[in-house]
This record gives C-alpha cells, structure tokens and sequence, in this order.
C-alpha cells in the first residue's frame, strides 16, 4: 500500500533545537509495562538526567529529569493516550546542570551483554518507533530462544515523519555504534540497518558508516506501508515470519528503531539517559513544519509556540496519521515514544455504512487476515468470532480503513475487541484461582 | 518564531481512533461509476431495439429507486438511494429482460429486486443474491410468457432515424410494442438457432446463425442489455482499470463457457421438446466449426453481461481473488450445463451466477488468505 507520503516539508530541513519550557510534566508510564515508582517528591531540586521514577518491576522503565530544576509537583495529568497519569511536574531552572556521573564518557571496550543490559535499563531507553517497549528486556532473550540478528528499523513508513531520516543523516555514527551495543548484548550475529527506498541518501551514509564493521550490511527496501512494521520488517529482511501469537525473537530477530540505538550509544558510552528526542512537527496547520530535538516533557503547547500554526488546527495527532493517537489537548507532554506531532484541519468523516464486500481490505492487509469479516463481527459485539477469527494477529496498521469505501472504523473495533477479550481472560483466569 | 502562543480552540479538537487519513474512494462513487459504465449499453438497446427499450430501462431504474426509497421510509430506515446501488440493479434487471416485455413485469422485478432480495437482508451490503437477477427470476417465473416470448423484436441496421420514426407512429406506452414495425426472429441461443448447427453430410457446418460479428456488435435479438458484447466489454475494461472487478471473474466465467463448449459442441434436436434424451454431439464438426461453436455460446445470450457485471458484484461474489475464479468458474460451468446439456431453457446464465452467490460464504471461508505467521511455532 503507498499512502501519499507528505515527508517533502520536513525531510530536507535540519533539526532544530527546541528551547526547554519553564515548565515539564514528565509522566512516570511513558513505555509499556508499569509505570516507574516515583522517588521525588514536590519541592526536591533535581539535576538533569537525575532518577524520578525507579523500573517497578521486568517490564517497566527508568524516568529522569529532562532538566535541571525544582519538582513543583507529582499529580496526575492529562496525557497522550487518553487518561491521565501520574507525572513530576519540573520547573525548569535553565541551568542545564547534569547528575552526578550523568553525561560523562565511558569506556564500552569490554562490557559484557549483563552490563550493557543493566546500563540500558538505568537510562530508561524504550523503543523510539512508537511503542515504547522497554529496551531492555528485548536485550534479554531468553536462551531457548537465540537471536542471531538484529534490524535497525530505519523504514519509518509512516507518512509525514522524518524524525528518524534526519537521525540517520545527522548522527549515522551513534546509530551504529548503539546497533553494535545492541547486538552484543542480545548475542546477535549480524546487523542489518533497513531503510526505504524513499530515503536513498540515509541508505548511503548509514551504508558508509557501517562499512568496515563486520557482520553489519544495509538493505535498501521497497517504499511500502507499513515496511517498519516488526513483522513485516523481519519478513522483508530476513524471509522469515514471526509465529502467530509469538515474538520476533521467536524468529530469531531482534528489531530496534534507529533512534532507539542512537539513545543506547549515548546511554552506554556516556551514562546520558533517555531525556530528549527528536519528532518531526508538520500538518497542514503547521507554519514552520520541521524535526526538534525536544526534551522528554515538553507540552505540546510550547513546541506549537515555536512551530506556528498557519491555520487552526481540529486534530492533534501523536504519532503518524495511519497508527498516531488523536489527543484531546496542548497541556500533554512529548514522551520518549513521540515520533511526531500532526496539526490537521481535515479529518475524515465519522459517518461509515455497511461493509460491501469489496474485499479491498483483504487486499490491503498487511498480515493476510480478513479485516471485513472482523469489521461486521465486532460490530455486531461478536468478541469470541472475532478472536476465532485471527482478532489478535491484527496488528492495528490502518491498512483497512485506509482503503474502506464504507469508511467502517475497522482499526477502532479491533482495538475494542481486543480490549474485552483481554479483560474476559483475565476474568477467566481470576475466576480458575 | 512567533512570541504569542497560537489559540488551539482544544475544545473542539476532535477524536477519532486512527487511521487519520484516507484513500478516498466511497462506495457512491462506485456504485455511481458502475451506472455510467452501463449507460452505453442502455443507449445501445434504443438504437437496436426501439424507443420502448428505453422507456422499459427508464421505468425499471425509477421502480427500483421507488421501492428503495419507499421500504426505507416506512422501515424508518435513512434513505440511502443516492449511493446509486438501486440505479445499477434498476439498468441491470432492464437489461435482462427482453426489449417487448410489458412495463408492469418491470415493475413486478423491479419489486422483487429491491424488496425480496435487497432490504428484507438489510440493504446494500446485506444481500446474498444479485438483486436484478433475483427480480429477472421471479418474473421468470411469474409471467413466461411475456419473459419467454415466442418473438423477439430487433430493428436492423436502419439507424437513429428509425427510432426517432418509431417514437412518431408508435403505441402509447402500455400498448402492445410489437405494434411497431420490428423484425421478430428467434434468439441465437433457441433451440431454432442452434439446430442451425448440425453438420451436412460433407461435415461442415452451413447456415450459420446468426454471425459472430453480430454477436459481438448485439445486432441480434435478445435482452434489453445483453446483446452488445462490445460495450459490455468497454464498460468492463473501464471498471478492471479502476480496480473495481477482477478482469479474473469474466476471463475464468467466459473461458469455463468457451472450453465446455468445445469439448461438448452439441445442438438441439428441433421439435424435440425438453427432457426428449440428450442432445446430439456434433462430431462431424469441421476445424472451423469447432471454434465457432464455443465462440458462439460465449458470444450469444446473456453470457457476458453477467460475467463481466453481475459475477463481479461485490456484495453477491466472493471477496478473494482465488475465491472469485472459484465462483466464475462454477458460474461456467453451471450455465453451460444448462444451456448445453438441459433441455428446459436456452440460457443458463441468470441461475448459475444465483446458484454461485449462494454457495460464496463457502467459498469465503476455504478461500480465506493464509495468514502471516501461520507457520509452525
């Protein structure tokens, strides 16, 4: 499928830098799994880069100050997924004075995949792409299942966003060295940089920069949505298919985003945890559309201040337009997993009608399941057909609606779906204890 | 930089789950699409068979449209006919019923077709069996006589004047169309027509009827829309180009046709009436005589109106391409049974694509895509 890509206002423009705000509202779940414990309290002074919210537990993540300053407040906000969330509120103190040992170079010579893994988790890297795994873990496989390579995810597939274009151009280096890092501590093999044909001139530099290393090649893939996609990405790559149900590392992959590895170079070889990243702002109410290099809890309402809007804008999405969440304010803050920020006047309508099954969708779908069929299935609240019926291998790319003459809102149901069948298990399991 | 923080009006910020974009394409420009890729046909049938085909296509459009409109209303149901679906099964029945049919059997289909076979399910999306070909059976059955005539009418090569000249002398609408002067022979596929085939004793094939040009043109008799090859199969390769059929289901459902023609080239005993013993197998047939018979029943009846716009109903067929060459094949096959091998009608077409429609949630199912990540665990 090839959606208009809309990347040509922002692809060719520097990153800027984005002045810090006065004021940060760093939520403590910005990754999937349980938020971080918190370990400040209202009036603490911390440092750039300082620990405000411990991993509670494997799967969860470190957060830190973005900047030096006076923790205001630690409440609930507002944030980009819809409900709110517990988050330290910073006032910045615009010294930009670092933590104790934070931001300083270290020697990367000799560290074994333990204390690769263990620097990665006290920086709290998260996947960069959008989902905001924790890093981490996806290092730690377990040893039944061996990976033997690792994609560095540089598609980025999703129309209007450049972020990660400009991070392969300007900082191809960190991008590699984090890739060898990233290798070594999940045991892979070889490492395979993937970039779109779209973007020829990222192909070539991260192509140069990669050359010399050894068991390191760059892929030049078709321009397709959705190419970064985990699974479509490892089949393009590596020919295989991940399991149904199962992970990549159940196909001997491990997939990380370009960013993603930029963020563990700098974590390891220089203890600088996850505290700033760049997203691409754009849309058409954007006035000066670009890629900022932002820090970790930033509202939105300050990058618009420096974007501009040209025109109002009705919808504010976080992410790309096929996968990206509509937010419902400017008081929300970038998070580690902010890939982009899209002002839209035009949006498409509400309104859908009976599917006609003109198998468009069927055609369009990425991992070969019927999206039509599901589409009258959740519609009719038919949840355990629909989970007979491959509910779960959708993997919410957009794909169907993208295309739907019926405009039926497939990607919301199947979201819904998948959200009661969830609960019903956890019931199930409850009741059987 | 601008110093002044824009106004975001967050109040009305609006959520919707993603996608954010779209591709475009709406179900009435398909529909409506469709219809225009029909209305060459529609004005074909005027210049060969008279004003009064187009009165009977003109009616059979505003019934079905009526009877849409007025199930909606009094479902209390939104009035959707402005998607256009009701104006393509309005052309499509007219098209399939022949050119001297009395208006009130329009209307009968047209009824059948929007009442019996589209809203009792539910509406355009609902339906199991194409709509038109659902009101062409039923009248079928209701009125034989007048959807069987014994005489088909056809004015021949004589041009826009005659119809223009037709319309001056002609019977009001209601009166009998065969009033005006048009020439009534049988249908190509008639048990008349086809006994045409039977080899001399030399084994060629002699007074060949009708030729394939006038097949393929439609200067033969036959229904309102169905004889013109040619239009059907321009209108066809317009909707192939914009990806609303699969050229798969008119290729696999006129090839299934062609080859079963040929491999069992057969014609009617003449007089022998239905279910008098099978047909007679041209084994004589000469080289040329072998082709031209499969081309032949490719060409004549409602073969290719039905392969190329009512196999390929999205709603009624199914969703996968292996799925639809499944369907169009079994579509072939049935009509060519019927026509070739039965005695009691001359054209297959019409049941074998109803038939099919009623065995696509079967097909949906065994045709499903294999999934990503099937694989073993």
């Amino acid at each position: 499928m090839h959606p208009q890509e809309y990347k040509e206002g922002t692809e060719g423009l520097a990153t800027r830098d984005l002045p810090a705000p006065e004021i940060l509202v760093i939520p403590f779940q910005q990754h999937i799994g349980a938020p971080a414990n918190p370990v400040v309290k209202a009036g603490d002074r911390v440092a750039k880069g300082a620990l405000l919210g411990e991993p509670a537990g494997f799967i969860s993540a470190a957060v830190h100050s973005s900047v030096s300053g006076e923790v205001v407040a630690v409440e609930r906000r507002p944030l980009a997924l819809g409900r709110s969330g517990l988050a330290a509120v910073i006032r910045n103190d615009r010294e930009e004075r670092w933590a104790d040992g934070a931001n300083v170079e270290a020697d990367t010579s000799n560290l074994d995949s333990k204390s690769i893994r263990a620097r990665v988790r006290a920086a709290g890297i998260v996947g960069m792409g959008g989902a905001a795994f924790p890093t981490d873990v996806k290092l730690s496989p377990p040893e039944n299942k061996p990976i033997d390579t690792l994609i560095v995810n540089g598609a980025e597939c999703e129309p209007f966003l450049t972020a990660d274009h400009r991070l392969m151009l300007e900082d191809p280096r960190a991008i590699v060295l984090g890739a060898r890092l990233a290798a070594r501590a999940a045991g892979a093999k070889r490492v395979v940089f993937a970039v779109e044909a779209n973007k020829p001139d990222a192909f070539e530099v991260l192509k140069d920069a990669a050359a010399g290393a050894e068991n390191a090649r760059a892929v030049l893939l078709p321009t397709r949505y959705p190419q970064g996609a985990e699974k479509q990405l490892i089949q393009a790559v590596t020919g295989r298919e991940v399991p149904s149900g199962g992970l990549p590392m159940d196909a001997g992959v491990l997939v990380q985003n370009v960013a993603t590895c930029a963020a563990v170079h700098y974590a390891v070889a220089f203890n600088r945890p996850l505290v700033e990243r760049i997203l691409t702002v754009a849309g058409p109410c954007a006035a000066s559309p670009g890629n900022f290099r932002v820090r970790v809890g930033t509202p939105y309402a300050d990058i618009l201040k420096v974007v501009g809007l040209s025109r109002i804008p009705t919808r504010i999405i976080m992410g790309g337009p096929m996968m990206g969440i509509a937010q419902k304010g400017v008081d929300i803050p970038v998070t580690k997993g902010t890939s982009g920020l899209l002002l839209f006047d035009e949006v498409p309508a509400d309104a859908w009608r009976a599917c006609i099954r003109c198998g468009s969708c069927v055609r369009a779908c990425p991992v070969s399941i019927v999206p039509s069929e599901l589409s009258v299935l959740l519609e009719a609240e038919r949840f355990a057909d629909a989970d007979a019926r491959d509910l779960f291998d959708c993997i919410e790319c957009g794909c169907c609606v993208f295309v739907c003459p019926s405009n039926r809102p497939i990607v919301n149901w199947i979201k819904v779906g998948k959200a009661e069948i969830t609960a019903r298990r956890a019931r199930e399991r409850k009741a059987a204890t | 930089m601008t110093d002044q923080t824009p106004e975001v009006p967050v109040n009305r910020l609006s959520i919707a789950a993603s996608p954010h974009v779209r591709e475009g394409e709406n179900v009435e420009r398909i529909m409506w699409t469709v219809s225009v890729t029909l209305v060459p046909v529609a004005a074909a049938s005027l210049f060969l068979f008279g004003w009064y085909a187009g009165v009977l296509v003109a009616v059979s459009v505003l019934s079905c449209v009526f009877f849409e409109a007025l199930w909606q209303k009094l479902a209390g149901k939104k009035i959707t006919v402005s998607d256009g679906s009701a104006v393509i099964t309005g052309l499509l029945l007219a098209f399939v019923l022949p050119p001297n049919v009395p208006v009130f059997v329009v209307v009968v289909g047209a009824a059948a077709s929007i009442i019996i076979a589209k809203q009792i399910f539910g509406g355009l999306g609902y339906n199991i069996w194409n709509p038109a070909l659902v009101g062409r059976a039923f009248v079928q059955i209701a009125y034989p006589a007048s959807v069987t005539p014994s005489a088909w009418p056809i004015v021949t090569g004589q041009g826009w004047h005659r119809i223009l000249q037709d319309i001056r002398h002609a019977a009001p609408v209601g009166g009998n169309p065969q009033a005006f002067d048009a020439v009534t022979v049988a249908t190509p596929l008639s048990n008349e027509a086809l006994s045409t085939f039977a080899p001399d004793a030399a084994g060629s094939v002699h007074a060949m009827y009708p030729s394939l040009k006038a097949l393929f043109l439609g200067t033969v008799p036959g229904c309102i829309g169905e004889t013109s090859a040619l239009l059907i199969i321009i209108g066809g390769l317009y909707l192939m180009y914009k990806g609303y059929i699969n050229w798969k289901v008119p290729a696999v459902y006129l090839g299934t046709v062609f080859l079963f023609a040929f491999v069992f080239p057969s014609w009617k005993v003449p007089g022998a009436g239905a279910f008098s013993g099978l047909p007679q197998y041209a084994v004589g047939l000469d080289a040329p005589g072998r082709l031209f018979f499969p081309l032949y029943q490719v060409l004549a009846g409602g073969v290719v109106l039905g392969a190329v716009y009512m196999a390929t109903d999205m709603v009624t067929a199914p969703m996968t391409s292996r799925g639809q060459v499944i369907f169009a094949l079994g579509c072939g096959l049935i009509t060519a049974v019927i026509r070739i091998l039965g005695h009691g009608f001359p054209e297959g077409c019409c049941y074998s694509i109803l038939l099919m429609n009623t065995a696509t949630p079967i097909i949906d199912r065994y045709t499903r895509p294999t999934k990503y990540g099937a694989v073993k665990k």
